[in-house]
Protein backbone atom coordinates (compact mmCIF):
# COMPACT_ATOMS: atom_id res chain seq x y z
CA UNK A 1 0.00 0.00 0.00
CA UNK A 2 1.42 3.65 -0.62
CA UNK A 3 2.42 5.84 2.08
CA UNK A 4 2.04 9.51 1.72
CA UNK A 5 1.84 12.48 3.96
CA UNK A 6 2.49 16.37 3.71
CA UNK A 7 3.87 18.60 6.56
CA UNK A 8 4.62 22.34 7.21
CA UNK A 9 7.34 23.48 8.78
CA UNK A 10 8.19 26.89 10.34
CA UNK A 11 11.44 25.83 11.42
CA UNK A 12 14.55 24.79 9.81
CA UNK A 13 15.73 22.08 11.77
CA UNK A 14 12.69 20.25 11.90
CA UNK A 15 12.20 20.72 8.34
CA UNK A 16 15.58 18.92 7.01
CA UNK A 17 15.43 16.14 9.74
CA UNK A 18 12.54 15.60 8.04
CA UNK A 19 13.60 14.80 4.80
CA UNK A 20 14.38 11.13 4.30
CA UNK A 21 16.15 9.34 1.33
CA UNK A 22 19.00 11.85 1.32
CA UNK A 23 20.91 13.74 3.97
CA UNK A 24 20.05 17.38 3.57
CA UNK A 25 22.44 20.05 5.30
CA UNK A 26 21.07 23.18 4.77
CA UNK A 27 22.57 26.75 6.01
CA UNK A 28 20.14 29.50 5.68
CA UNK A 29 21.47 33.68 5.84
CA UNK A 30 18.05 34.31 7.97
CA UNK A 31 15.23 31.93 9.06
CA UNK A 32 13.34 35.27 10.00
CA UNK A 33 9.48 34.05 8.67
CA UNK A 34 10.91 30.56 7.76
CA UNK A 35 7.79 28.19 6.30
CA UNK A 36 8.52 25.42 4.07
CA UNK A 37 6.02 22.11 3.16
CA UNK A 38 7.49 18.61 2.72
CA UNK A 39 5.02 16.24 0.42
CA UNK A 40 6.21 12.96 0.65
CA UNK A 41 4.61 9.65 -1.47
CA UNK A 42 6.16 6.06 -1.51
CA UNK A 43 4.87 3.97 -4.36
CA UNK A 44 5.64 0.54 -4.79
CA UNK A 45 9.15 1.35 -6.61
CA UNK A 46 9.07 4.87 -6.79
CA UNK A 47 9.18 7.69 -4.31
CA UNK A 48 7.70 11.46 -4.93
CA UNK A 49 8.81 14.18 -3.50
CA UNK A 50 8.37 17.78 -3.22
CA UNK A 51 9.64 21.05 -0.78
CA UNK A 52 8.38 23.75 -0.99
CA UNK A 53 10.16 26.96 1.09
CA UNK A 54 9.99 30.65 1.69
CA UNK A 55 13.67 31.63 2.26
CA UNK A 56 16.84 31.37 -0.19
CA UNK A 57 19.64 28.56 1.47
CA UNK A 58 22.28 26.84 0.41
CA UNK A 59 21.72 22.91 1.17
CA UNK A 60 24.58 20.57 0.96
CA UNK A 61 22.84 17.16 -0.27
CA UNK A 62 24.64 13.29 0.56
CA UNK A 63 22.70 10.77 -1.67
CA UNK A 64 22.31 7.44 -0.79
CA UNK A 65 23.99 4.61 -3.02
CA UNK A 66 21.27 2.19 -3.50
CA UNK A 67 18.73 4.68 -5.06
CA UNK A 68 18.87 7.16 -8.04
CA UNK A 69 17.86 10.44 -7.55
CA UNK A 70 16.29 12.51 -10.23
CA UNK A 71 15.29 16.46 -9.85
CA UNK A 72 12.42 17.23 -11.82
CA UNK A 73 12.21 20.27 -14.37
CA UNK A 74 10.86 23.73 -12.94
CA UNK A 75 8.23 24.87 -14.65
CA UNK A 76 7.18 28.65 -13.82
CA UNK A 77 9.39 28.51 -10.87
CA UNK A 78 12.43 29.69 -9.68
CA UNK A 79 15.38 28.19 -10.71
CA UNK A 80 17.42 26.17 -8.90
CA UNK A 81 21.23 26.05 -8.44
CA UNK A 82 23.16 22.57 -8.46
CA UNK A 83 26.70 22.11 -8.24
CA UNK A 84 27.34 25.82 -9.18
CA UNK A 85 25.30 25.63 -12.66
CA UNK A 86 21.89 27.02 -12.99
CA UNK A 87 19.34 25.03 -14.00
CA UNK A 88 17.25 26.00 -16.52
CA UNK A 89 13.44 25.74 -16.68
CA UNK A 90 12.32 22.36 -18.06
CA UNK A 91 16.08 20.95 -17.71
CA UNK A 92 15.94 17.79 -15.38
CA UNK A 93 18.93 16.30 -13.40
CA UNK A 94 20.26 12.93 -12.90
CA UNK A 95 22.13 12.91 -9.95
CA UNK A 96 25.61 10.53 -9.57
CA UNK A 97 24.62 7.62 -7.53
CA UNK A 98 25.48 7.99 -3.49
CA UNK A 99 26.67 11.48 -5.27
CA UNK A 100 27.07 14.59 -2.98
CA UNK A 101 25.91 18.14 -4.25
CA UNK A 102 24.83 21.89 -3.64
CA UNK A 103 21.46 23.03 -4.21
CA UNK A 104 20.45 26.49 -4.19
CA UNK A 105 18.01 28.88 -4.26
CA UNK A 106 17.54 32.37 -4.51
CA UNK A 107 14.68 33.29 -2.59
CA UNK A 108 11.16 30.98 -2.34
CA UNK A 109 11.77 27.94 -4.42
CA UNK A 110 10.54 24.29 -5.19
CA UNK A 111 11.98 21.08 -5.83
CA UNK A 112 11.20 17.84 -6.84
CA UNK A 113 12.95 14.98 -6.69
CA UNK A 114 11.44 11.26 -7.82
CA UNK A 115 13.92 8.45 -6.52
CA UNK A 116 13.64 4.94 -7.62
CA UNK A 117 15.85 1.62 -5.87
CA UNK A 118 18.68 1.50 -8.42
CA UNK A 119 17.10 -2.50 -9.10
CA UNK A 120 14.37 -1.15 -10.33
CA UNK A 121 15.61 1.80 -12.01
CA UNK A 122 17.88 -0.85 -14.11
CA UNK A 123 14.75 -3.23 -14.86
CA UNK A 124 12.68 -0.32 -15.56
CA UNK A 125 14.86 1.29 -17.90
CA UNK A 126 16.15 -2.39 -19.80
CA UNK A 127 12.04 -3.00 -20.00
CA UNK A 128 11.28 0.48 -21.67
CA UNK A 129 14.33 1.11 -23.72
CA UNK A 130 15.65 -2.02 -24.26
CA UNK A 131 18.96 -1.67 -22.86
CA UNK A 132 20.69 -1.03 -19.08
CA UNK A 133 19.71 2.33 -17.97
CA UNK A 134 22.96 3.10 -15.52
CA UNK A 135 23.12 6.04 -12.82
CA UNK A 136 26.01 8.29 -14.79
CA UNK A 137 29.06 9.02 -12.00
CA UNK A 138 28.95 12.27 -12.94
CA UNK A 139 25.75 14.28 -12.20
CA UNK A 140 23.91 15.03 -15.80
CA UNK A 141 21.15 17.32 -16.34
CA UNK A 142 19.37 16.82 -19.59
CA UNK A 143 17.00 18.81 -21.21
CA UNK A 144 14.16 16.78 -22.73
CA UNK A 145 11.57 18.03 -25.18
CA UNK A 146 9.41 20.92 -23.76
CA UNK A 147 6.05 18.67 -23.55
CA UNK A 148 7.76 15.70 -21.86
CA UNK A 149 9.05 18.19 -19.07
CA UNK A 150 5.84 19.55 -18.82
CA UNK A 151 3.95 16.50 -18.64
CA UNK A 152 6.56 14.80 -15.84
CA UNK A 153 6.54 17.92 -13.88
CA UNK A 154 2.31 18.31 -13.86
CA UNK A 155 2.27 14.25 -13.16
CA UNK A 156 4.58 15.08 -9.86
CA UNK A 157 2.37 18.46 -9.06
CA UNK A 158 -0.48 16.21 -9.42
CA UNK A 159 0.15 13.26 -7.43
CA UNK A 160 1.97 15.46 -4.79
CA UNK A 161 -1.57 17.28 -4.79
CA UNK A 162 -3.01 14.70 -4.23
CA UNK A 163 -1.41 13.91 -1.34
CA UNK A 164 -2.22 17.49 0.22
CA UNK A 165 -5.80 17.34 -0.51
CA UNK A 166 -6.95 13.79 -0.71
CA UNK A 167 -4.89 11.19 0.95
CA UNK A 168 -7.83 8.47 0.91
CA UNK A 169 -7.51 8.38 -2.79
CA UNK A 170 -3.70 7.61 -2.81
CA UNK A 171 -4.45 4.43 -0.48
CA UNK A 172 -6.28 2.97 -3.05
CA UNK A 173 -4.20 0.27 -4.41
CA UNK A 174 -5.11 1.06 -7.99
CA UNK A 175 -4.46 4.79 -8.10
CA UNK A 176 -1.06 3.89 -6.31
CA UNK A 177 -0.30 1.68 -9.16
CA UNK A 178 -1.85 3.79 -12.06
CA UNK A 179 0.44 7.04 -10.52
CA UNK A 180 3.64 4.72 -10.69
CA UNK A 181 2.82 3.55 -14.30
CA UNK A 182 1.82 6.84 -15.57
CA UNK A 183 5.27 8.45 -14.37
CA UNK A 184 7.41 5.64 -15.57
CA UNK A 185 7.27 5.56 -19.53
CA UNK A 186 7.23 9.70 -19.22
CA UNK A 187 10.39 9.82 -16.99
CA UNK A 188 12.38 7.03 -18.99
CA UNK A 189 11.73 9.18 -21.99
CA UNK A 190 12.92 11.97 -20.15
CA UNK A 191 16.22 10.36 -18.70
CA UNK A 192 17.03 9.33 -22.88
CA UNK A 193 17.70 13.02 -23.62
CA UNK A 194 20.70 14.75 -24.47
CA UNK A 195 22.63 16.92 -21.97
CA UNK A 196 22.05 20.31 -21.68
CA UNK A 197 25.00 21.18 -20.08
CA UNK A 198 28.02 19.38 -20.10
CA UNK A 199 30.45 20.01 -16.77
CA UNK A 200 33.92 20.66 -18.13
CA UNK A 201 37.24 20.24 -16.79
CA UNK A 202 37.03 23.38 -14.66
CA UNK A 203 33.40 22.52 -13.15
CA UNK A 204 34.53 19.39 -12.55
CA UNK A 205 37.71 20.17 -11.06
CA UNK A 206 35.75 22.78 -8.81
CA UNK A 207 33.48 20.54 -7.77
CA UNK A 208 35.92 17.65 -6.37
CA UNK A 209 37.54 21.02 -4.37
CA UNK A 210 34.34 20.87 -2.92
CA UNK A 211 33.12 17.73 -2.11
CA UNK A 212 36.77 17.73 0.01
CA UNK A 213 36.00 21.31 1.56
CA UNK A 214 32.68 19.30 2.66
CA UNK A 215 34.97 16.55 3.59
CA UNK A 216 36.63 18.35 5.78
CA UNK A 217 34.17 20.08 7.45
CA UNK A 218 32.93 16.94 7.63
CA UNK A 219 35.37 15.43 10.40
CA UNK A 220 35.09 18.22 12.89
CA UNK A 221 31.26 19.94 11.84
CA UNK A 222 31.85 21.90 15.10
CA UNK A 223 35.31 23.24 14.98
CA UNK A 224 35.70 26.66 14.65
CA UNK A 225 38.21 26.52 11.44
CA UNK A 226 40.91 29.01 10.51
CA UNK A 227 40.56 29.72 6.54
CA UNK A 228 44.56 29.18 6.37
CA UNK A 229 43.89 25.71 7.97
CA UNK A 230 40.85 24.80 5.48
CA UNK A 231 43.27 25.76 2.55
CA UNK A 232 45.93 23.18 3.60
CA UNK A 233 43.36 20.59 4.42
CA UNK A 234 41.81 21.33 1.30
CA UNK A 235 45.05 21.31 -0.77
CA UNK A 236 44.08 24.38 -2.70
CA UNK A 237 44.90 28.40 -2.65
CA UNK A 238 42.84 30.76 -0.60
CA UNK A 239 41.72 32.34 -3.35
CA UNK A 240 40.80 29.15 -5.38
CA UNK A 241 38.68 28.42 -2.52
CA UNK A 242 36.54 31.43 -2.40
CA UNK A 243 36.17 30.99 -6.02
CA UNK A 244 34.23 27.46 -5.39
CA UNK A 245 32.41 28.40 -2.44
CA UNK A 246 30.78 31.81 -4.20
CA UNK A 247 30.13 29.20 -7.59
CA UNK A 248 28.51 26.48 -5.67
CA UNK A 249 27.26 28.11 -1.89
CA UNK A 250 26.84 31.45 -3.03
CA UNK A 251 28.75 32.91 0.00
CA UNK A 252 32.67 32.68 0.89
CA UNK A 253 34.04 30.07 3.46
CA UNK A 254 33.81 31.43 6.41
CA UNK A 255 30.14 32.55 6.46
CA UNK A 256 29.27 29.43 5.25
CA UNK A 257 31.23 27.21 8.15
CA UNK A 258 30.11 30.23 10.59
CA UNK A 259 26.04 29.55 9.34
CA UNK A 260 26.71 25.73 9.36
CA UNK A 261 27.95 26.04 13.10
CA UNK A 262 24.93 27.98 14.24
CA UNK A 263 22.78 25.74 12.33
CA UNK A 264 23.44 23.43 14.84
CA UNK A 265 23.61 25.44 17.73
CA UNK A 266 20.05 26.00 16.98
CA UNK A 267 18.73 22.38 16.59
CA UNK A 268 20.80 21.99 19.96
CA UNK A 269 19.04 24.35 21.53
CA UNK A 270 16.08 23.60 19.97
CA UNK A 271 15.57 19.87 20.80
CA UNK A 272 17.23 20.38 23.87
CA UNK A 273 19.64 17.96 23.56
CA UNK A 274 22.11 18.38 26.51
CA UNK A 275 19.15 19.58 29.39
CA UNK A 276 21.63 20.71 31.66
CA UNK A 277 23.54 22.90 29.43
CA UNK A 278 23.28 26.90 28.98
CA UNK A 279 23.11 28.40 25.70
CA UNK A 280 27.48 29.53 26.71
CA UNK A 281 28.37 26.13 26.93
CA UNK A 282 26.33 24.81 23.63
CA UNK A 283 27.88 27.75 22.09
CA UNK A 284 31.22 27.55 23.31
CA UNK A 285 30.82 23.75 22.23
CA UNK A 286 30.47 24.81 17.83
CA UNK A 287 33.25 27.43 18.12
CA UNK A 288 31.56 30.74 19.11
CA UNK A 289 33.45 31.49 22.05
CA UNK A 290 31.96 35.73 22.00
CA UNK A 291 29.17 35.42 23.74
CA UNK A 292 27.71 38.49 22.74
CA UNK A 293 28.99 38.67 19.10
CA UNK A 294 26.90 34.75 19.17
CA UNK A 295 24.04 36.24 20.60
CA UNK A 296 23.91 39.33 18.09
CA UNK A 297 24.55 37.16 15.10
CA UNK A 298 22.13 34.25 16.03
CA UNK A 299 19.48 36.83 16.64
CA UNK A 300 19.95 37.70 13.11
CA UNK A 301 19.62 34.41 11.58
CA UNK A 302 16.85 33.24 13.64
CA UNK A 303 14.78 36.62 14.71
CA UNK A 304 15.01 35.24 18.48
CA UNK A 305 17.56 35.34 21.37
CA UNK A 306 19.75 31.79 22.32
CA UNK A 307 17.95 31.55 25.33
CA UNK A 308 14.45 32.19 24.25
CA UNK A 309 15.16 28.87 22.20
CA UNK A 310 16.32 27.03 24.68
CA UNK A 311 13.16 28.14 26.90
CA UNK A 312 10.61 27.49 24.56
CA UNK A 313 12.54 23.62 24.58
CA UNK A 314 12.12 23.12 27.85
CA UNK A 315 8.66 24.34 28.16
CA UNK A 316 7.43 22.18 25.70
CA UNK A 317 9.38 19.11 25.42
CA UNK A 318 8.92 18.64 21.27
CA UNK A 319 7.80 22.08 19.70
CA UNK A 320 7.41 19.82 16.63
CA UNK A 321 5.49 20.59 13.16
CA UNK A 322 2.57 22.42 13.26
CA UNK A 323 0.88 20.11 10.99
CA UNK A 324 1.28 16.84 10.06
CA UNK A 325 -0.88 14.63 8.57
CA UNK A 326 0.01 10.86 7.49
CA UNK A 327 -1.79 8.44 5.39
CA UNK A 328 -0.91 4.71 4.93
CA UNK B 1 -21.79 -8.37 -35.61
CA UNK B 2 -21.76 -9.58 -39.56
CA UNK B 3 -21.50 -12.69 -40.76
CA UNK B 4 -20.92 -12.85 -44.45
CA UNK B 5 -20.00 -16.54 -45.91
CA UNK B 6 -18.35 -17.03 -49.30
CA UNK B 7 -18.46 -20.05 -51.79
CA UNK B 8 -14.69 -21.12 -50.88
CA UNK B 9 -14.33 -21.44 -54.94
CA UNK B 10 -15.56 -18.22 -55.84
CA UNK B 11 -13.47 -16.63 -52.93
CA UNK B 12 -10.44 -19.00 -53.91
CA UNK B 13 -10.65 -17.62 -57.82
CA UNK B 14 -11.12 -14.10 -56.54
CA UNK B 15 -8.42 -14.07 -54.20
CA UNK B 16 -5.92 -15.61 -57.11
CA UNK B 17 -7.23 -12.90 -59.37
CA UNK B 18 -6.66 -10.03 -57.14
CA UNK B 19 -3.64 -10.93 -55.20
CA UNK B 20 -1.71 -12.93 -57.71
CA UNK B 21 -1.27 -15.85 -55.12
CA UNK B 22 -3.34 -18.92 -53.55
CA UNK B 23 -5.32 -18.95 -50.74
CA UNK B 24 -4.93 -21.44 -47.96
CA UNK B 25 -7.82 -21.51 -45.74
CA UNK B 26 -6.73 -21.17 -42.03
CA UNK B 27 -7.33 -24.56 -40.01
CA UNK B 28 -8.27 -21.73 -36.81
CA UNK B 29 -10.85 -19.41 -37.52
CA UNK B 30 -8.51 -15.61 -37.54
CA UNK B 31 -9.23 -12.34 -37.05
CA UNK B 32 -8.29 -9.21 -39.25
CA UNK B 33 -8.54 -5.76 -38.15
CA UNK B 34 -8.50 -3.88 -41.67
CA UNK B 35 -8.04 -0.32 -42.18
CA UNK B 36 -11.16 1.62 -41.64
CA UNK B 37 -12.13 2.39 -45.25
CA UNK B 38 -11.85 -0.51 -46.51
CA UNK B 39 -13.68 -2.14 -43.32
CA UNK B 40 -16.75 0.85 -43.87
CA UNK B 41 -16.74 -0.10 -47.42
CA UNK B 42 -17.39 -3.56 -46.65
CA UNK B 43 -20.03 -3.06 -43.99
CA UNK B 44 -21.73 -0.48 -46.71
CA UNK B 45 -21.92 -3.21 -48.90
CA UNK B 46 -23.08 -5.82 -47.11
CA UNK B 47 -25.87 -3.30 -45.83
CA UNK B 48 -26.58 -2.84 -49.29
CA UNK B 49 -26.80 -6.48 -50.00
CA UNK B 50 -29.59 -6.82 -47.24
CA UNK B 51 -31.31 -4.17 -48.13
CA UNK B 52 -31.53 -5.96 -51.86
CA UNK B 53 -32.51 -9.17 -50.21
CA UNK B 54 -35.14 -7.58 -48.09
CA UNK B 55 -37.31 -5.72 -50.96
CA UNK B 56 -36.70 -7.40 -54.44
CA UNK B 57 -37.28 -10.54 -54.75
CA UNK B 58 -38.11 -10.55 -58.55
CA UNK B 59 -35.06 -7.84 -60.01
CA UNK B 60 -33.09 -9.01 -62.18
CA UNK B 61 -29.48 -10.79 -61.41
CA UNK B 62 -27.67 -7.93 -62.80
CA UNK B 63 -27.31 -5.47 -59.67
CA UNK B 64 -26.70 -8.61 -57.22
CA UNK B 65 -24.02 -9.94 -59.77
CA UNK B 66 -22.26 -6.64 -59.53
CA UNK B 67 -22.93 -6.53 -55.37
CA UNK B 68 -21.59 -9.58 -55.30
CA UNK B 69 -18.07 -8.97 -57.09
CA UNK B 70 -17.93 -5.65 -55.19
CA UNK B 71 -18.42 -7.55 -51.84
CA UNK B 72 -15.69 -10.46 -52.80
CA UNK B 73 -13.48 -7.47 -54.08
CA UNK B 74 -13.52 -5.82 -50.89
CA UNK B 75 -13.47 -8.64 -48.80
CA UNK B 76 -10.28 -9.81 -50.37
CA UNK B 77 -8.70 -6.21 -49.85
CA UNK B 78 -10.18 -6.22 -45.94
CA UNK B 79 -7.84 -9.46 -45.50
CA UNK B 80 -5.23 -8.72 -47.47
CA UNK B 81 -4.76 -5.24 -46.30
CA UNK B 82 -1.45 -4.42 -44.25
CA UNK B 83 -0.60 -7.92 -44.70
CA UNK B 84 3.11 -8.13 -46.51
CA UNK B 85 3.29 -10.42 -49.73
CA UNK B 86 5.53 -12.97 -47.47
CA UNK B 87 5.45 -12.15 -43.53
CA UNK B 88 9.18 -11.94 -43.02
CA UNK B 89 10.93 -13.17 -39.36
CA UNK B 90 10.45 -10.09 -37.63
CA UNK B 91 6.44 -9.61 -39.48
CA UNK B 92 6.24 -12.92 -37.21
CA UNK B 93 8.10 -12.34 -34.44
CA UNK B 94 5.64 -8.96 -34.41
CA UNK B 95 2.85 -11.43 -34.89
CA UNK B 96 3.57 -13.35 -31.49
CA UNK B 97 3.99 -10.13 -29.73
CA UNK B 98 0.29 -9.20 -30.70
CA UNK B 99 -0.68 -12.73 -29.71
CA UNK B 100 0.69 -12.19 -26.52
CA UNK B 101 -0.95 -8.93 -25.91
CA UNK B 102 -4.41 -10.11 -26.86
CA UNK B 103 -3.95 -13.03 -24.44
CA UNK B 104 -2.81 -10.71 -21.91
CA UNK B 105 -5.52 -8.30 -22.69
CA UNK B 106 -7.89 -11.41 -23.13
CA UNK B 107 -6.52 -12.30 -19.08
CA UNK B 108 -7.37 -9.40 -17.95
CA UNK B 109 -10.32 -8.23 -19.39
CA UNK B 110 -11.70 -6.35 -16.97
CA UNK B 111 -8.57 -4.98 -15.22
CA UNK B 112 -6.35 -1.71 -16.13
CA UNK B 113 -2.99 -2.51 -17.76
CA UNK B 114 -0.42 -0.38 -18.42
CA UNK B 115 2.66 -0.08 -20.86
CA UNK B 116 5.73 -0.96 -18.50
CA UNK B 117 3.84 -3.92 -17.33
CA UNK B 118 3.16 -5.08 -20.44
CA UNK B 119 6.73 -4.74 -22.17
CA UNK B 120 7.58 -6.67 -19.00
CA UNK B 121 5.06 -9.62 -18.75
CA UNK B 122 5.88 -9.62 -22.61
CA UNK B 123 9.40 -9.30 -22.68
CA UNK B 124 9.20 -6.65 -25.51
CA UNK B 125 10.87 -3.51 -25.53
CA UNK B 126 8.72 0.08 -25.52
CA UNK B 127 10.01 1.05 -29.07
CA UNK B 128 9.11 -1.86 -30.59
CA UNK B 129 5.54 -2.47 -29.00
CA UNK B 130 5.05 1.27 -29.30
CA UNK B 131 5.81 0.58 -33.41
CA UNK B 132 3.66 -2.62 -33.13
CA UNK B 133 0.50 -1.00 -31.66
CA UNK B 134 1.15 1.69 -34.19
CA UNK B 135 0.96 -0.93 -36.99
CA UNK B 136 -1.81 -3.10 -36.23
CA UNK B 137 -4.08 -0.58 -33.73
CA UNK B 138 -3.46 2.57 -35.36
CA UNK B 139 -2.44 4.48 -32.52
CA UNK B 140 0.30 4.48 -30.15
CA UNK B 141 0.39 2.22 -26.76
CA UNK B 142 -0.68 4.63 -23.75
CA UNK B 143 -3.88 5.78 -25.96
CA UNK B 144 -4.99 2.58 -26.94
CA UNK B 145 -4.35 1.61 -23.30
CA UNK B 146 -6.25 4.77 -21.64
CA UNK B 147 -8.77 4.11 -24.30
CA UNK B 148 -9.43 0.54 -22.90
CA UNK B 149 -9.19 2.16 -19.53
CA UNK B 150 -12.11 4.34 -20.41
CA UNK B 151 -14.28 1.86 -21.84
CA UNK B 152 -14.05 -0.41 -19.06
CA UNK B 153 -14.66 2.69 -16.81
CA UNK B 154 -17.72 3.01 -18.65
CA UNK B 155 -19.00 0.03 -18.62
CA UNK B 156 -18.78 -0.30 -15.15
CA UNK B 157 -20.87 2.98 -14.56
CA UNK B 158 -23.69 1.96 -16.34
CA UNK B 159 -23.51 -1.22 -14.89
CA UNK B 160 -23.30 0.28 -11.42
CA UNK B 161 -25.89 0.87 -8.84
CA UNK B 162 -25.89 4.61 -8.70
CA UNK B 163 -27.33 4.13 -5.11
CA UNK B 164 -24.07 2.14 -4.02
CA UNK B 165 -21.65 3.35 -5.86
CA UNK B 166 -19.61 6.57 -6.79
CA UNK B 167 -17.94 8.02 -10.09
CA UNK B 168 -14.64 8.37 -7.39
CA UNK B 169 -14.94 5.14 -6.84
CA UNK B 170 -15.28 3.57 -10.06
CA UNK B 171 -12.79 6.21 -11.85
CA UNK B 172 -9.92 5.20 -9.17
CA UNK B 173 -10.49 1.55 -9.75
CA UNK B 174 -9.62 1.97 -12.90
CA UNK B 175 -6.80 4.29 -12.13
CA UNK B 176 -8.02 7.41 -12.91
CA UNK B 177 -6.52 9.92 -10.16
CA UNK B 178 -7.28 13.10 -11.24
CA UNK B 179 -11.10 13.34 -10.96
CA UNK B 180 -11.20 16.72 -12.61
CA UNK B 181 -9.44 15.48 -16.02
CA UNK B 182 -11.27 12.00 -15.88
CA UNK B 183 -14.55 13.79 -16.22
CA UNK B 184 -13.15 16.51 -18.94
CA UNK B 185 -11.99 13.72 -21.34
CA UNK B 186 -14.63 11.85 -20.64
CA UNK B 187 -17.49 13.58 -21.55
CA UNK B 188 -15.22 14.39 -24.66
CA UNK B 189 -14.98 11.03 -25.30
CA UNK B 190 -18.24 9.90 -24.82
CA UNK B 191 -20.49 13.01 -24.74
CA UNK B 192 -22.01 12.35 -21.34
CA UNK B 193 -20.65 13.24 -17.82
CA UNK B 194 -19.90 10.49 -15.81
CA UNK B 195 -22.43 10.78 -13.60
CA UNK B 196 -25.33 10.55 -16.10
CA UNK B 197 -23.84 7.04 -17.18
CA UNK B 198 -23.56 6.14 -13.60
CA UNK B 199 -27.35 7.53 -13.32
CA UNK B 200 -28.64 5.59 -16.46
CA UNK B 201 -30.03 1.99 -16.28
CA UNK B 202 -27.83 -0.69 -17.34
CA UNK B 203 -30.11 -2.21 -20.15
CA UNK B 204 -29.22 1.19 -22.25
CA UNK B 205 -25.88 -0.22 -22.48
CA UNK B 206 -25.29 0.31 -26.03
CA UNK B 207 -22.27 -1.30 -28.07
CA UNK B 208 -19.66 -0.15 -25.60
CA UNK B 209 -19.52 -4.22 -25.18
CA UNK B 210 -17.83 -4.41 -28.95
CA UNK B 211 -14.73 -2.51 -27.54
CA UNK B 212 -12.92 -2.37 -30.85
CA UNK B 213 -15.31 -0.83 -33.18
CA UNK B 214 -16.35 1.56 -29.64
CA UNK B 215 -12.68 2.47 -29.79
CA UNK B 216 -12.74 2.77 -33.64
CA UNK B 217 -15.09 5.40 -33.65
CA UNK B 218 -14.00 7.56 -30.57
CA UNK B 219 -10.51 7.91 -32.60
CA UNK B 220 -12.15 8.86 -35.41
CA UNK B 221 -14.74 10.89 -34.05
Amino acid sequence: MARCGTTNFNDASDYQASIRGAKFNIAFNSQRAFEARLTWLELRHMRLLHGQETLPRVAHISLPLDSVFISLPTINDPLLIYGGVEVLSGDIVLHSLGGQMHQRTRGPSQWSFITLALEHFAAWGRTLTGFDLAPPSVTRILRPPRLDAAHLSRLHADACRLVETNPEIIAHQQVARAIEQDILPVLVNCLMSNDAHKYNASNRNHADIIARFEDVIAIHPERHLQISELCKAVDVPERTLRTCCMEFLGMGPNRYLRLRRLNMVHAELRLNVSPTASVEEVARRYGFSELGRFAALYQTVFGEMPSTTLRCARIVPTRNSSLVSETG
Amino acid sequence: MRLLSQCAIGLAAAWRALVGRDLTMPSNTRRFRPSRPLMLRLINLHEAAGQLAKGTAGTSVQPARALEQAILHALVMCFTDGMPDEIDSGGRRHLAIVALFEEMLAANHDQPLYLAEICTAIGVSERTFRFICQEHLGMGPIRYLWLRRMHLARHALVLADSTKSTVTKIATEFGFWELGRFSVEYRALFGEAPSASLRRPPEDLRKSQNVPIAFADAEFA
